[in-house]
């Protein structure tokens, strides 16, 4: 392996666990809005050691960033495709099928504007029905972990 | 056992001390520091280390995701109000442990019961009444700003929840400065609203916000931003605008007429889907301020339900109380008893 590429790798080995304890810090942050504490606090735990790591110790992450390197050919190609199935099957298929169904009315200028007024509009409700577990949340907790107290 | 609650929020602040059950002291309208706190309770009798239970009304983590939501929606602007309401929450939330910590007296356990909840509890033990559906409209402390169910104090379940910043008491104190009255001063607009008409009604349903049939909104909030609490935005006052009468003393008594018909309408609406949903033919009712908005019980009294009991002001404090009371610890002694025990 080259000196360019070693430097490639330490820098990479750094950036990916940046890159994942940020992830990990959010998705932790996530949990504990979700009343979630075990998860929570596992996953600051291991956002927080990933960030030393690529800090000090960037060395152990070099692993997962060679096989990465090493395999990029075939991620590239996997990405592209990804992305032409995205494109097709997520935007230009269903908006197809939506004007084959509906029309081009359904299109129109003052249709998304009236769609886009009201976001997240239910067809017939905006009440939000409790599952059970959710209706266990908002029993009774403490500040930020959760305790169930009722188990009916 | 002694418990005591306490409620925090700004618009409800107050202490309640329970004992046994029994309510042995409530007061309202006291400031919230370590210092001022404690001597309010030995004003009122209670010594903190008598106390078992702390149950404090409202969960700090949903009130930060209000916070988090709000400001999040209104970016760059919300920044300024994120820091406005983050500091307030830290001061009042983050360090209650401290305070009630070791260094004073008290040395049991903080249990933090939900807004709707307490206000629910307190509803009930103010009514007396039992198998009973509920309705709660608040203004979004803690997310949720209006929820429904059925039960009664000692056992009861929220079916469903709207959250923050669909509020009906939000819309309507929304509209208070824009018909010169300040807000929160109900009957200035409830006086406006009973010499107007209800020509903007059809407006305010059409342009800022979906009602569907069973009383459920969402408000257009192109029409409303956050700052210093909902008010109406510019585009929504050129909304109106665009339809005022040039006796702007008129408009004001129409539209005042017009928000209180449209609280009307989501509350009949609301009260016939929860008949129809929850089979109850006793309802009890809590909103501080909504009954006020309506300037009459003609929507309880034209509503399915036999008995409708309308708490207009809730104390989270004594809710909180009586909640952890009722319930948290009659799950608790439940647990306790051995497998096969008859409760």
């Amino acid at each position: 392996m080259t000196c360019t590429q070693d430097i490639l790798v330490a820098v990479g080995a750094r950036c990916f666990g940046l890159v994942l304890s940020t992830v990990l810090a959010l998705l932790s942050w996530y949990c504990l809005l979700h009343d979630s504490m075990s998860g929570g606090f596992v996953l600051s735990v291991i956002a927080f050691g990933t960030l030393l790591l690529s800090l000090f110790s960037s060395g152990m992450l070099v692993m997962p960033v060679r096989v990465f390197l090493a395999l990029w050919g075939k991620i590239y190609i996997c990405l592209q495709g990804a992305f032409l199935l995205v494109v097709f099957f997520l935007i230009i298929s269903p908006l197809g099928l939506a004007i084959s169904v509906f029309g081009s009315e359904f299109v129109s200028k003052g249709q998304i504007r009236r769609n886009r007024k009201y976001r997240n509009k239910a067809p017939g409700s905006y009440w939000t029905t409790l599952s059970d577990t959710e209706r266990m949340y908002r029993t009774l907790y403490r500040p930020l972990s959760l305790i169930i107290v009722n188990e009916k | 056992m002694n418990i005591l609650g306490i409620s925090i929020s700004p618009s409800d602040h107050g202490f309640c001390f329970l004992r046994d059950g029994a309510v042995q002291s409530a007061v309202q309208n006291i400031s919230f520091s370590a210092g001022s706190f404690e001597v309010s309770l030995q004003q009122a009798g209670i010594v903190l280390g008598d106390v078992d239970l702390l149950a404090v009304c409202d969960k700090p983590i949903l009130q930060w995701q209000r916070i988090m939501k709000a400001s999040l929606s209104q970016v760059p602007e919300g920044s300024m109000m994120f820091l406005k309401e983050a500091l307030p929450w830290i001061r009042r939330h983050a360090w209650m442990k401290k305070t009630f910590g070791p260094k004073s007296a008290f040395h049991g356990e903080v249990l933090f019961v939900g807004r709707h909840q307490s206000l629910v509890a307190a509803a009930f033990s103010q009514s007396n009444l039992s198998d009973a559906a509920f309705l709660t409209f608040d203004t979004g402390v803690e997310l949720v700003t209006s929820c429904f169910g059925v039960g009664a104090l000692d056992d009861f379940c929220v079916q469903a929840e709207q959250y923050y910043p669909h509020s009906l008491e939000l819309f309507c104190s929304a509209f208070m400065p824009v018909t010169g009255v300040v807000r929160g001063d109900v009957n200035h607009f409830l006086g406006l609203a009973s010499k107007g008409k209800a020509d903007y009604a059809d407006l305010l349903f059409a342009e800022f916000m979906d009602l569907k049939e069973d009383g459920s909104f969402r408000l257009d909030m192109n029409c409303f931003n956050y700052r210093n609490g909902l008010t109406v935005s510019s585009t929504g006052l050129s909304r109106l605008i665009g339809c005022f009468n040039d006796n702007a003393e008129i408009s004001a008594r129409d539209l005042a007429r017009s928000v209180q018909i449209v609280a009307e309408t989501i509350l009949s609406r609301t009260l016939k889907y929860l008949y129809y949903i929850s089979g109850k033919s006793r309802l009890c009712i809590l909103g501080s301020g909504t009954s006020h908005c309506l300037g009459g019980d003609t929507v309880w009294e034209n509503s399915a339900f036999d008995e409708v009991s309308v708490e207009e002001s809730g104390n989270g404090a004594v809710g909180a109380a009586l909640f952890v009371w009722q319930q948290y610890l009659r799950q608790q002694s439940i647990k306790s008893l051995p497998v096969g025990s008859e409760i």
